[in-house]
């Protein structure tokens, strides 16, 4: 009888042992130590210069400082690694001056030959560096003194520290970096051990499982009042919402479809955070046709305005958290007066009238409208994978085939047609959302000869305003101007704004002084977080 | 038996460098490229320029023959987006783990399956058959992240019995072990199924043969009869399902490993994949091909030693 059982044993035997190993742990370190944060994918590497994505950006955020960082409650641009600056009546030249006890985490102090070093690399073509193109207007970057670095620029620029705040301007170690002949051949400092000017420094890496940051007691603006932070890969929101659940992570972005599993966490507390990136909707407004002929009758985009329930769609789509948004610059960069304008409101009977207006009627009764011969037929572009921009489009779609338009929708691979569309700028209109932290990205967005002026937009009037805004250093002019702006666009709309993009965070109720922002704007200022006693 | 082995590890060699040449062609076919390259904010001519720096811009042959030649010399080249880290250095950090999960996987799939096989097919269709019955196909139906996922709540989140993600510091063997208890359970539950399955109906069907009603009747014990005659001969299918499970020691459970974040090559694999770096992809699908070329062969050589009827001539 032993022996017939002997395989029930085995398995009772391997149950115990398991059993055995899983003694209640003390898994819940929470309260003192390292500050758990989840982190959506292994970063590519900790080099702040190289190009790399959001999750690389969020560690480096808190490894790395840059000259200017962008306040997470005020939006303003404020001094960080350099103590102040000064910018000369042309602004042309802007000096900054260092912080004199700043220093590498390796304890060797920085100067500004690390800033010069740093942003020669940037301009320099054959490095792969991300804000190449933004260097581009440094005509030099030399030393005055130890602690004083001057920028002469080829054009004026009132906001060159909000661009240097914007992420790829984090000077990096001379003393590490001129060894090599490109920054990317130093693999050891970009990947494994970095040597950043943060208020944590790198303690480990367990590649697809978590970085490990300690607290760099020399830190310039003070000593930070958690011991670390530790970076944990949790690539799916159902394993980030058990991990919280079991009191394995402490401050994690989550969706909205967590919010009630999370919040059933007594430990936990959540909360919307407004962003400075907002959804929208924007047409191509190039010389590319069919869709030249169709949307460069400002009636026809109008129309297109007055057809959609942008209300229905930040209450229902966007689940009430934000308002609708009727300006385009986010309403969080609170020195931007409110715009004088008249939002466009969902009146269907108004849009019908601006088409028949604009001479797009149903000539042949076939239920579309048409002109010259060609019909007001076109597609919308969404990237799928992103639940809002993916349910908003076929809204799009039914509102403007209601007005007797012939719409359909592609929601594509990001990295597929959705991208080579946006890059050779041949899509009729596509949904996506704007990233504008600063006044400097109204420029790359809006300004014909802006970096991220995907739709191809030309609009002297605009221009004259964002030159102007470019060459104010008084930011009460620039809140001015940017309000102007927004009214002209208003007026002459090709972008449909929605409303900003919510994050909702999840964050132990314990941390105190965390930063209502987006996380990788907050890393910056995780040196004041604390614990409570 | 010899000249046999030779002739498939030359075709190995073959089986191995097509699925590397079809996976280059595979990437090169698919929409888009390097993720970091696929900033919308990036300009044509940034990305240019990028694209030259990174050694991108060569005709796709002259970067497919660049790779195999230096492939062939070892060199497996340096990844495009973790900032210029050789490949074949990040593949051999992540194995360890790889190895861990998948050896205590194939333990509790053989600790489990085959005793358990044995016992439902003792008795077909008693109570402890349909219990086991029941249970494997639970197990085989029950999609492997779904049952993380529940593990993750009941054991991790509920009774915070054991963690939930990465495999636990270094040095800590008991903290480690519970690290690997639910990957490794969610990563065996369906294969230890399988071979339930196999074993159960492998062993019916020996069990039926005559030399084992000989053996009965000649009043051999029924444990005997079973660890002696029957289970030796019922164990090849076995084997063959084993031999398919073998090649995850190498390469690793993309889903489990991403949904535990346990850093194998499963989760290497599929991070290369979504940033779409190809030197990584085909040094993960390089090792990987191998190891399931290599694990079929040594099933195909294990079998002349489980029954010596067998015989390559």
């Amino acid at each position: 009888m032993s022996r017939l059982n002997a395989p029930y044993r085995w398995i009772v035997m391997f149950a115990l042992a398991a059993l055995l190993g899983a003694v209640p742990a003390a898994l819940a370190q929470g309260g003192s130590g390292s500050i758990r944060i989840a982190l959506q994918a292994m970063p590519e590497g900790f080099n702040p210069v190289l190009p790399a994505e959001l999750n690389a950006n969020i560690v480096t955020g808190a490894m790395f400082a840059p000259l200017a960082a962008v306040n997470p409650t005020t939006f303003a641009t404020e001094p960080y690694l350099a103590e102040s600056w000064e910018v000369s009546d042309d602004l042309m030249t802007w000096t900054f001056h260092l912080r004199e006890n700043a220093k590498w985490h390796d304890g060797v102090p920085i100067t500004a030959d690390d800033v010069k070093f740093t942003f020669d690399k940037i301009k320099d073509p054959a490095e792969s560096a991300s804000a190449y193109v933004a260097a581009t207007n440094f005509a030099s970057v030399d030393v005055i003194d130890e602690h004083t670095v001057q920028i002469v620029l080829t054009a004026p620029n009132a906001l060159l520290p909000d661009t240097l705040s914007s992420g790829g301007f984090e000077p990096l170690p001379k003393h590490v970096y001129e060894g090599f002949a490109h920054l990317v051949d130093a693999v050891d400092a970009n990947t494994r051990n970095p040597v950043g000017s943060g208020a944590f420094r790198m303690a480990g890496v367990q590649p697809g499982a978590q970085i490990d940051l300690v607290a760099f007691d020399d830190f310039f603006l003070g000593q930070p009042k958690v011991p670390g932070l530790t970076f944990k890969i949790v690539r799916d929101q159902n394993a980030a919402v058990a991990q919280i659940r079991a009191g394995e992570l402490d401050y994690v972005s989550i969706e909205a479809v967590h919010r009630q599993a999370v919040a059933a966490d007594p430990r936990m507390e959540i909360f919307s955070v407004a962003g400075t990136r907002y959804v929208m909707m924007a047409i191509n407004m190039s010389d590319y046709e069919p869709w030249h002929t169709m949307f460069s009758d400002v009636r026809v985009r109008k129309a297109m305005m007055y057809a959609v329930d942008r209300v229905e769609i930040a209450e229902h789509i966007g689940q009430g958290l934000m308002p609708v948004l009727d300006g385009l610059m986010p309403t969080t960069l609170t020195w931007i007066p409110a715009p004088d304008i008249v939002p466009y409101r969902y009146n269907p009977e108004l849009a019908m009238q601006l088409l028949d207006e604009a001479g797009w009627v149903d000539t042949n009764g076939n239920g579309i409208r048409d002109k010259d011969g060609m019909e007001l037929s076109f597609y919308i572009l969404v990237d799928r994978g992103n639940a809002v921009r993916e349910q908003i489009t076929p809204v799009l779609q039914a509102a403007w085939q209601a007005i007797g338009m012939e719409v359909e929708y592609f929601a594509t691979e990001r990295t597929g047609r959705w991208l080579e569309e946006t890059r050779a700028g041949t899509f009729p209109t596509r949904v996506s959302t704007f990233p504008i932290p600063n006044a400097d990205w109204a420029y790359r967005l809006f300004h014909s000869k802006g970096l991220n002026n995907s739709q191809h937009y030309v609009n002297p009037e605009v221009d004259a305003i964002l030159d102007t805004m470019l060459a104010s250093p008084d930011i009460e002019v620039r809140g001015q101007l940017l309000k102007q702006l927004q009214e002209v666009l208003n007026e002459d709309p090709y972008v449909m704004p929605f409303f900003l993009e919510p994050t909702l965070h999840a964050i132990d109720k314990r941390l105190l002084n965390v930063p209502h922002s987006e996380l990788q704007r907050a890393m910056p200022y995780t040196y004041l977080i604390s614990w409570a006693q | 038996m010899f000249s046999y082995v030779l002739k498939r590890a030359v075709s190995a060699v073959v089986v191995v460098v097509l699925v590397a040449t079809l996976t280059f062609l595979l990437i090169q076919a698919a929409p888009g490229g390097l993720s970091i390259l696929m900033d919308p904010n990036m300009s044509s001519a940034e990305v240019a320029r990028l694209k030259h720096n990174l050694g991108l811009d060569s005709p796709i042959h002259v970067q497919y023959f660049n790779w195999l030649r230096n492939a062939v010399q070892g060199d497996l080249g340096a990844s495009l987006s973790y900032g210029g880290r050789p490949v074949a250095g990040m593949i051999m950090e992540r194995v360890p783990a790889t190895l861990k999960l998948g050896a205590a996987s194939l333990l509790l799939t053989l600790l489990i399956g085959i005793p358990a096989g044995i016992a439902a097919g003792r008795r077909p269709n008693g109570l402890v058959d349909q219990v086991i019955g029941f249970l494997s196909f639970v197990a085989l139906a029950v999609p492997s992240f779904w049952l993380g996922i529940i593990l993750m709540i009941l054991f991790g989140a509920e009774l915070r019995w054991l963690p939930t993600s990465g495999m636990g510091p270094k040095g800590d063997l008991v903290l480690g072990l519970k690290h690997l208890i639910m990957p490794a359970v969610v990563l065996a539950s369906s294969s230890a199924a399988a071979v339930i399955r196999y074993t159960r109906s492998s062993w019916l069907e020996v069990a039926r043969l005559d030399y084992v009603r000989t053996g009965r009747s000649k009043g051999l014990t029924e444990g005997r009869l079973g660890r002696r005659h029957i289970l030796r001969n019922a164990l090849i299918p076995v084997v063959t399902v084993v031999g398919v499970q073998l090649p995850r020691l190498v390469g690793g459970a993309a889903v489990i490993e991403t949904l535990f974040s346990w850093p194998g090559l499963g989760q290497l694999g599929v991070d290369a994949a979504l940033r779409r770096d190809t030197p990584l992809i085909l040094g993960v699908t390089l090792l990987v091909s191998a190891a399931v070329v290599a694990s079929n062969l040594l099933v195909d050589v294990l079998y002349p030693v489980i029954d010596p009827r067998i015989r390559y001539s």
